[in-house]
């Protein structure tokens, strides 16, 4: 259930995030094009490019959090074993969800009440809006981390039937 | 709890407790991006109220990836996926075998120009590793190469690509140095990218006579054409990307735009994928790209925690007592390398470069020079034990364990601190090119 909901999760950030790669390729591509060949450089792409950038990274990061694939020394983590591996790997784990909680919600939530007055100059977009993003991948690392932690808990449990006193 | 100050200065009590943090989460595991950010917001914490705190910290995030250069960096690596993508290396190594057949252990040679072909077209190293090395590893075993010999030459080669353009790091160099021309950090990169291959071809070629390595056969006239005419349109790519950006045809993100395009093509051209490879592609260069753009995120609030603390002052005064420039670029280059050994490159490039690149101004040495250095020696970084993303591919790509290959790349640090030193204190190797280009 759990394996479950993690990976549908993972599949949808993935897809949307590399169908935005995918698009922000083609709308770079029409803003050379447009300049070029059409001689009115579209405006509004260079805008739209920068915000879907940031909201690709965010996202992307929230599924590189879920897949563990953020870059990290595992030295430490694979030079212990056992309980105490698995006990370094859940303190690690946590930090990331304080990060997420204070830095990127708290200090998101701040940071998009506080500029929803503010617009971009050309799309007239809110920049409120476009700071959502650090929230909402607050809330999706939040998620994705606490069951990391679930999973590597429950498989901990499941991988070493020996008797505690082996420990 | 200002009462720390009465007894410690502030600036010495902020990099300790810094720097102290951040290489406490690194050692423990946590993700580099989170401990930059955790350990700077809680040396932040001292000096600013928390509401203000973690609101700037986020705000300093989003400023951090909120920048239309930015771009190149995921289209370069989407470009750059693509033309991995098979086919592609094969025909660079075909025409790098023409190049440096005759010579003594021509298929270590024949890896290096590979490499050096590969990096002309795509800005990371460890493409470079995997697709070459994935293709000549197989050539070298059936010529009864030494293993952890071939996969040294790879490693120790394949940093140049990312001194050769187009090349990421570059392009994260250009933006946290405050904008230093990135045509002109291109152009300047070809000589020490051909410094770094020509450094490995010597020792490769000492180490081939003694051991008396084959040399390969030339080919007839005819086979040379075709093995040109084939590594052409790839190598166009080049003329069209690179030429584009530096005569300002288009900026380096519409260039980098280009060249997924111009690698698009040329692999539906070559019929080089499927459309579900297609797709990996897009996951696979969507993944690196956000890690990416999550550390630059992150390294936002460290720059930002740094500048209010007057850390990067603090080390500028500490290294400037030594007078001497050419001390303060030696122990410059002894830092990074030493960073080098623990950090990877893209990290190590936004941490350090706010605090070195004052300093090296200071002593007269040119943003573009600079940059460069920096990277040809973090590139060394990158193929050194015990953490060297180069080192990690080059090493699973050949079959060879980290232990086996460290002995036999220890012979080509010598040669490559030779041309680190040769770009440091020359100027005019690196920004020669640009200047008689009238890039700066």
């Amino acid at each position: 259930m759990i394996d479950k909901i993690k990976h549908t999760l993972e599949s949808l950030l993935l897809y949307l995030t590399s169908a935005m790669l995918a698009i922000m390729a083609g709308l770079m591509l029409w803003q050379v094009f447009t300049r070029y060949v059409l001689a009115s450089p579209a405006l509004y792409t260079e805008e739209l490019l920068r915000f879907m950038m940031i909201w690709m990274a965010f996202l992307g990061s929230a599924y590189a959090f879920g897949t563990r694939q953020h870059l990290s020394l595992v030295f430490a983590v694979e030079a212990l074993s056992g309980r105490n591996k698995l006990i370094l790997m859940l303190i690690n784990d946590s930090v990331v969800l304080i990060f997420s909680v204070f830095i990127l919600f708290l200090g998101g939530i701040k940071a998009v009440t506080s500029s929803m007055t503010q617009f971009s100059p050309i799309m007239r977009i809110p920049i409120g809006d476009v700071y959502l993003i650090m929230p909402i991948a607050a809330v999706l690392i939040f998620i994705l981390q606490c069951l990391n932690m679930i999973i590597l808990v429950r498989d901990s449990n499941r991988a070493s039937p020996k008797p505690a006193g082996s420990l | 709890m200002d009462f720390i100050f009465d007894y410690v200065d502030e600036t010495v009590f902020a990099s300790i407790l810094l720097f102290g943090l951040f290489f406490l989460m690194l050692a423990q595991g946590i993700a580099i991006s989170v401990a930059i950010a955790v350990s700077s917001i809680l040396t932040g914490l001292f000096f600013l109220p928390p509401s203000v705190a973690f609101f700037v910290a986020t705000q300093k995030m989003f400023a951090g990836v909120d920048s239309f250069t930015l771009l190149a960096i995921p289209f370069f690596i989407l470009a750059g996926n693509i033309m991995n993508k098979g086919g592609i290396a094969i025909r660079l190594v075909n025409l790098a075998k023409l190049i440096g057949g005759r010579l003594p252990g021509s298929l270590a040679h024949t890896n290096v120009i590979a490499n050096m072909l590969f990096g002309s077209i795509s800005g990371s190293a460890i493409a470079a590793a995997a697709a070459v090395g994935g293709t000549m590893a197989p050539l070298q075993k059936k010529e009864g190469y030494d293993p952890t010999f071939s996969a040294a030459v790879n490693i120790a080669s394949a940093p140049s690509g990312i001194l050769i353009p187009p090349s990421g790091p570059l392009i994260l160099f250009s933006l946290v140095s405050g904008g230093t021309s990135i045509s002109a950090l291109f152009i300047g990169g070809y000589v020490p990218g051909l410094l770094m291959g020509l450094s490995v071809m010597i020792v490769a070629g000492i180490i081939a006579k003694r051991r008396k390595f084959p040399v390969s056969e030339i080919p007839g006239l005819g086979e040379a054409a075709k093995i040109v005419w084939q590594a052409l349109p790839p190598l166009l790519m080049v003329v069209v990307v690179i030429g584009g950006i530096v005569i300002g045809a288009f900026t380096a993100t519409e260039g980098a735009a280009v060249a997924v395009l111009y690698s698009f093509v040329l692999s539906l051209i070559y019929r080089l994928a499927t459309w579900r490879e297609y797709i990996d592609v897009l996951k696979s260069s969507m993944v690196t790209s956000a890690v990416i753009l999550f550390l630059i995120a992150a390294s936002g609030v460290m720059s930002y925690v740094m500048t209010i603390t007057g850390i990067p002052d603090a080390i500028a005064d500490a290294l400037l007592t030594f007078k001497n420039p050419i001390v303060i670029l030696l122990i410059m280059n002894i830092c990074l390398l030493i960073i080098g050994f623990f950090m990877d490159l893209t990290p190590a490039v936004l941490i350090f470069t706010p605090i070195f690149l004052p300093i090296a101004r200071e002593v007269g040495m040119d943003p573009v020079q600079f940059g460069l250095m920096m990277i040809f020696n973090l590139g060394i970084g990158s193929m050194t034990p015990p953490v060297g993303s180069v080192l990690f591919v080059g090493c699973s790509i050949g079959g060879v364990s980290i232990e086996k290959v460290a002995k036999p790349l220890l012979p080509f640090f010598i040669t490559l601190m030779i041309a680190l030193m040769m770009i440091t204190y020359i100027p005019a190797l690196t920004t020669g090119l640009p200047r008689l280009l009238g890039l700066m």
